[in-house]
């Protein structure tokens, strides 16, 4: 039996988050997907005992208290979570934060479109090819 | 007048009588001489001959020792004037002589008949004797000396020197009177000139003129005179003319040079004047311009802040309405429109478009706050390019439309690729908007070129606009149609004017409506080409 994906989304936007869980069970039903409010709740959630590396990180940039940038250079410091496939999905092109996300490791860097059925068609690009790739690495 | 020895006067009357002196004196004394020295001869020759003939009358006598009548004839010489004495001697043996017979005038002393006579004829200057002898064979046989007193031939030579005394006297005198009278013809005439020059001298008067009489060398003097005084009196009505004109012209250029003086001061004055007003306008040009400063500091802040709240707050916006979005999308897949209300899912559709129009908004505004945020990269730019990547790229969007495109040459322009295709996609993309309704759509890229450079232009056949309202044209949400008829969100021209003021150009439009609209804007040159070409 596969693996069960699991893909965690970290959003300050409750709304957004929400949108984009509902994106991901739209075009991946019977995935594990979690919310994080901001980059400390992702840090405990990912240090819960007993808790599986996730296989996809959804991550905002604009975020209070620890920003995404931030988040980004803390998990590839980290030897234990350094593999986990982060995609950035965000609403800012400013050109410093493209490169910064890059240079920090970023595995895709992904404008927030407003058209909704666009956004799900992303969603399932982006989670399907993560996944596989995920799947890939730890045979 | 003072008369002197050394006057001319003296010195000519001197000389006169010093020539007639001389001269009458000079004669007086050659006459005298030769008169002195012919009676001396006279005297003597009348001696010898007189000795001569009382030799021959007394010879016999001798002969014949007749010392009587030797002594009777030799004193028959008593009629013979100035004879003194006179001796005869007869020679015995052959060297000796003895008196034979004398005879002197009573009471007169022979000087020198005395002793032994000697032949020949002696003087002492007043007395002369003359001895002659008569010789047989060769020895004398007598002698007769005769003695006289020579004052007597003398007489005469006393005469003429009376006469030449009288003649120097006479002669000084007409010397005298003749000096007097040539003084007066030679003199006259000086001392009046002297006199003349002399007035001319104390009083300066230069008008003075001697007086001139006949025609001799005194009257060529007084005339030459007369012609220096004339000369020397015009010389120095010159002089006084240019020490005149002189004076006149030192008194103008002083005044002038007053004048100048005064102006130079008053210039000074103003200047210095001026210079106070300038240091003052200076001071208040330099606060000015950190007041400038200050407030360009400000201005720039504030635009920056502007730029960044506008990009803050649509960036904000667009997180809610995304959310809308794809909750609407959510609920039609979850409801699909058919098992909704009618009224429900058109609701639904309209909230849809909406929100697709507030995103497009949305993006507007922040491409608009993006342009004052973007570095310019200046490089050459064809437009025609521009508006062919433009064209393929609404090329799905225009399917079914016929639009003919004129695209002229025109010149390359600097700026920045990226923001020059927003300039030509919004304006190809408004005049495509505005001849929808247009059976063949016609768009006309072109240029004109004046003085101040090229003016590009693109021209469509559209509905066009009231001019009235053309300055309304580039503002920010300002739309002149109804959106009902062509959709926009106000913003697409102000982004194409911002873009065209941040390459230092500007842009204006023509219509009339319902017969199309043409867009002219001209694009600034990059800073480094606008250096070179101040133009």
């Amino acid at each position: 039996m596969p693996e069960v994906p699991r893909v965690l989304v970290v959003d300050d936007d409750p709304a957004g988050c929400e949108l984009t869980l509902a994106a991901l069970f739209e075009v991946m039903p019977g995935c594990l997907a979690d919310a994080c409010v901001d980059g400390i709740d992702l840090f405990r959630t990912l240090q819960r005992p007993g808790q599986s590396l996730p296989s996809l990180i959804l991550l905002d940039l604009k975020m209070p208290c620890m920003d995404g940038i931030e988040v980004l250079a803390r998990l590839r410091a980290d030897p234990s979570f350094r593999s986990i496939p982060v995609v950035i999905l965000t609403s800012s092109d400013l050109e410093s934060d493209i490169h910064r996300s890059v240079e920090l490791g970023a595995n895709a860097y992904v404008l927030k479109p407003v058209d909704s059925g666009a956004f799900l068609e992303l969603m399932r690009d982006l989670s399907r090819f993560w996944i596989l790739w995920n799947r890939r690495a730890r045979c | 007048m003072r008369r002197s020895v050394s006057s001319f006067r003296g010195r000519l009357t001197f000389a006169m009588v010093l020539v007639a002196v001389l001269v009458v004196g000079a004669v007086g004394a050659a006459v005298a001489a030769f008169e002195v020295a012919a009676a001396e001869r006279r005297a003597r020759a009348n001696l010898e001959t007189l000795t001569l003939l009382v030799l021959r009358s007394i010879e016999p006598s001798v002969d014949f020792d007749l010392p009587d009548e030797a002594a009777q004839r030799l004193a028959q010489l008593e009629g013979a004037e100035g004879v003194i004495g006179a001796r005869l001697f007869r020679a015995v043996g052959s060297s000796r002589l003895e008196l034979f017979a004398n005879y002197s005038r009573a009471g007169i002393q022979p000087v020198l008949g005395i002793g032994m006579p000697v032949e020949g004829f002696r003087s002492d200057g007043n007395r002369g004797v003359h001895a002659r002898s008569v010789y047989r064979g060769e020895a004398p046989v007598m002698l007769l000396e005769i003695e006289a007193d020579l004052a007597t031939f003398r007489r005469g030579v006393g005469a003429l020197l009376a006469l030449l005394g009288t003649a120097l006297v006479l002669a000084t005198l007409a010397a005298l009177y003749l000096a007097r009278t040539l003084q007066r013809s030679v003199s006259r005439p000086l001392n009046e000139l002297v006199a003349v020059a002399r007035r001319v001298r104390e009083q300066g008067d230069y008008a003075e003129r001697a007086r001139v009489q006949g025609d001799d060398e005194f009257a060529e003097l007084a005339i030459a005179f007369n012609q220096m005084l004339e000369a020397v009196r015009a010389r120095g009505r010159e002089l006084e003319d240019s020490h005149r004109q002189l004076e006149e012209r030192v008194g103008e250029r002083t005044a002038e040079l007053n004048r100048r003086v005064e102006e130079v001061e008053r210039l000074n004055h103003h200047l210095s004047s001026l210079m106070r007003d300038l240091q003052a306008s200076q001071g208040e040009a330099e606060r000015i311009a950190a007041d400038l400063r200050i407030s360009n500091t400000r201005l720039m802040v504030a635009n920056q802040e502007l730029e960044a709240f506008s990009y803050s707050v649509s960036h904000d916006l667009r997180a809610p309405l995304r959310n809308i979005s794809g909750f609407i999308e959510l609920v039609r897949r979850r409801a699909p429109a058919e098992s909704l209300p009618p009224e429900v899912a058109r609701h639904l559709g309209i909230v849809a478009s909406e929100t697709v129009r507030m995103g497009a908004l949305i993006d507007d505004l922040l491409s608009l706050s993006r342009i004052g945020r973007t570095q310019m990269r200046w490089q050459r730019v064809e437009l025609p390019e521009l508006l062919e990547e433009v064209k393929a790229e609404l090329a799905h969007e225009l399917g079914g439309r016929r639009i003919e495109w004129v695209i002229n040459p025109v010149p390359a322009c600097h700026g920045d690729r990226a923001l020059l295709r927003q300039v030509v996609a919004n304006l190809v993309g408004n005049a495509l908007k505005f001849t929808r309704n247009r059976a063949v759509a016609c768009l006309q890229l072109g240029c004109l070129e004046d003085g101040a450079g090229v003016e590009y232009f693109l021209r469509d056949n559209g509905v066009g606009f009231n001019p009235a309202f053309a300055d309304k044209l580039f503002r920010v949400f300002q739309r002149l149609h109804n959106p009902r008829e062509f959709e926009g969100t106000g913003i697409g021209l102000a982004i194409v004017q911002r873009i065209l003021a941040r390459h230092g150009g500007r842009i204006r439009a023509e219509a009339c409506e319902g017969e199309g609209a043409c867009f002219y804007f001209r694009i600034g040159q990059s800073p480094e080409i606008a250096g070179n070409n101040p133009t």
